[in-house]
């Protein structure tokens, strides 16, 4: 194996915000806010965090490592691999399933970012300004039952996605994530600042962070557990491609605990700038598209300079979304590469097919859900799962070890020992909550 | 075009068209079923006790919900009167996104319906279990009230 490839990114601080950009995506913003006050507050975060250390970072350190190791795309890298480790070719499906899965995700979420730009034109436009709250939330209904508006803002979506990649991974990607994410860090901490100001910041600390171990039940470590899964953009090939371009002198361990921790930042952070303004206006908390796109509108509709930061928000939801959606072609594109298709070319075919899938999601709402289920229940978690078994039992040990970079042999043995046990099994627990099936095994057994 | 780049289009394209054809499959027969549900349904509540729209609720949205706001809703909705016919329900776009959410299976319909006082657009999200339907939310706007005579 070992082929090098000829590119890589400028430095460290490229591939963390890379990836970190991978990781920040629609799911920080408008879900894991919510399922803290939820799930018990401070006490949620605190079974996150564990869950975060012991489920999410060594999947995604074998993930950046696999890739590093292989120097390749998640297919060639998963077939690399298990030639070098005397195992069957079958393993280069999880690459496989990785590309298609990331391509399937781009057809759904191009729709939903679509909706956030859309959102942008209105903040800026001052459309929702002074409006009723009845009005803001038919106003949504209507964005999401018109298919020009919907097409027009998911189509400017995929290409902004599309021309970002098929610039390059230095002068593209790198050089997007170098603009996009400390823009996103400053919008955060701007909108961050007005909450404090203009919202009930108590009220918003009290719901996120008030810890209430009463409510820790099972459902709520179920929960902890799938999002810091998910929330790394794990099983699905994309930190892996990355991987691939990472400088190979770095320790992984130490890099993937500073994305982790950079996402768990954010997503906090988000929720301190949201649920103030949430509470300030007499509302409930909520989470997903109703919280973006109906509760926030109603609460900068009503708020002084509401126009300028509700403006700030969307494009700062735009971003997230956009980072995000770039890990989801990347893989495919890197494999055509590899097979000698020129990048742009690869790039327009990788997007034309998510641009056509989501016009699709855009006209049936039977294939947005479709996408989402077999993608979040199936694709990711066996991806994922799959990944942690082969690279916690098959890879050869020494081949591990020298990849992954860890300077205390101590780390690495910890990593190897979650990685090996831990995270399958929590994946397992979440993939068979997902699909309903945890309930039956646990009657079963009982 | 090059081998890879044709190999590529044609094998997503291939997953893609099998998952759409599914969906559409999918969506026609929850469509057919949803609109029988629906149809119960609202016959059943229409007489506007709670304990008819509480009989029909999925446990989640019971866990969510007190007799106390229900009558209070109840009460808005009780001047359309008893219910009389409705279009066929269409699926919403609206609810599969909030599916991205990572909640269980729940499907989402609208359709305008005629009541004794007038029409309204009815937006039921129903939770989907072995296979029966059950509802998980349930909301009614007025949009033309019928003229009443003098």
């Amino acid at each position: 194996m070992n082929t090098q490839t000829p590119v890589s990114w400028t430095n460290r601080w490229t591939f963390i915000l890379a990836a970190t950009g991978s990781a920040v995506g629609l799911g920080n913003i408008w879900k894991f806010p919510y399922i803290t006050g939820e799930y018990g507050g401070g006490a949620f975060v605190l079974v996150y965090l564990g869950c975060i250390l012991l489920v999410g970072v060594p999947v995604m350190v074998a993930e950046v490592m696999a890739g590093r190791a292989a120097r390749a795309n998640p297919v060639d890298a998963m077939l690399g691999l298990s030639r070098d480790a005397g195992a069957p070719a079958a393993w280069g499906f999880v690459g496989l399933a990785g590309v298609v899965g990331g391509l399937l995700i781009l057809m759904f979420y191009s729709v939903v970012a679509g909706w956030a730009l859309d959102y942008v034109w209105q903040s800026l436009t001052g459309t929702y300004q002074a409006q009723s709250a009845d009005s803001i939330s038919e106003n949504f209904a209507s964005l999401t039952g018109s298919f020009p508006r919907q097409w027009l803002w998911q189509t400017l979506f995929v290409a902004l996605t599309g021309g970002i990649i098929a610039a390059g991974v230095t002068r593209g990607i790198g050089r997007a994530v170098e603009i996009l994410m400390p823009l996103l860090f400053v919008f955060l901490l701007m909108l961050l600042g007005y909450s404090w100001l203009n919202g009930d910041f108590v009220r918003g600390l009290e719901f996120m962070y008030q810890p209430d171990f009463g409510k820790l039940s099972r459902e709520a470590v179920l929960v902890a557990m799938g999002h810091a899964f998910f929330t790394l953009s794990l099983g699905m090939g994309a930190i892996m491609a990355y991987g691939a371009y990472m400088p190979g002198e770095h320790s992984v361990g130490k890099t993937v605990i500073t994305i982790a921790a950079l996402d768990t930042v954010i997503a906090l952070v988000a929720g301190m700038a949201i649920f103030p303004l949430v509470f300030a206006n007499g509302l409930e908390p909520s989470s997903g598209p109703g919280l973006m796109f109906v509760s926030l509108p109603i609460a900068f509709a009503n708020m002084p300079g509401g126009m300028i930061f509700g403006s700030l928000f969307f494009i700062l939801v735009s971003i997230a979304a956009l980072s995000s959606s770039i890990s989801l072609i990347e893989p495919g594109v890197a494999w055509l590469e590899r097979h000698g298709v020129k990048r742009r070319w690869g790039t327009f075919g990788a997007a034309v097919i998510g641009w056509l899938g989501g016009t699709a999601c855009i006209y049936s709402g039977s294939f947005f859900d479709l996408l989402d289920h077999i993608t979040a229940n199936y694709i990711l978690p066996l991806g994922g799962l799959l990944i942690a078994i082969f690279v916690g039992w098959i890879m050869q040990r020494q081949t591990v070890e020298t990849a992954a970079g860890f300077e205390n042999p101590l780390y690495f043995k910890l990593w190897t020992t979650a990685l090996r046990y831990i995270a399958p099994v929590g994946i397992l627990l979440v993939f068979l909550h997902s699909i309903g099936l945890l309930d039956t095994f646990m009657q079963l057994g009982a | 075009m090059q081998q890879p780049l044709r190999l590529f289009i044609i094998f997503c394209l291939l997953i893609f068209g099998a998952l759409y054809y599914y969906a559409y499959q999918q969506d026609k027969r929850h469509s057919q079923k949803a609109d029988v549900y629906l149809k119960r349904v609202m016959q059943d509540v229409s007489d506007w006790q709670p304990q008819s729209l509480w009989s029909h609720l999925a446990p989640a949205a019971r866990e969510r919900v007190s007799r106390k706001q229900l009558e209070a809703v109840l009460k808005q909705y009780r001047r359309l009167g008893g219910f009389m016919d409705m279009d066929p329900p269409r699926f919403s776009n609206l609810t599969a996104a909030l599916s991205v959410f990572g909640s269980g299976q729940q499907l989402s319909y609208s359709f305008p319906a005629r009541f004794e006082q007038g029409s309204a657009l009815v937006t039921a999200t129903l939770d989907v279990g072995d296979g029966t339907y059950r509802l998980y939310n349930f909301s009614i706007r007025s949009v033309e009230p019928k003229a009443t005579a003098r």
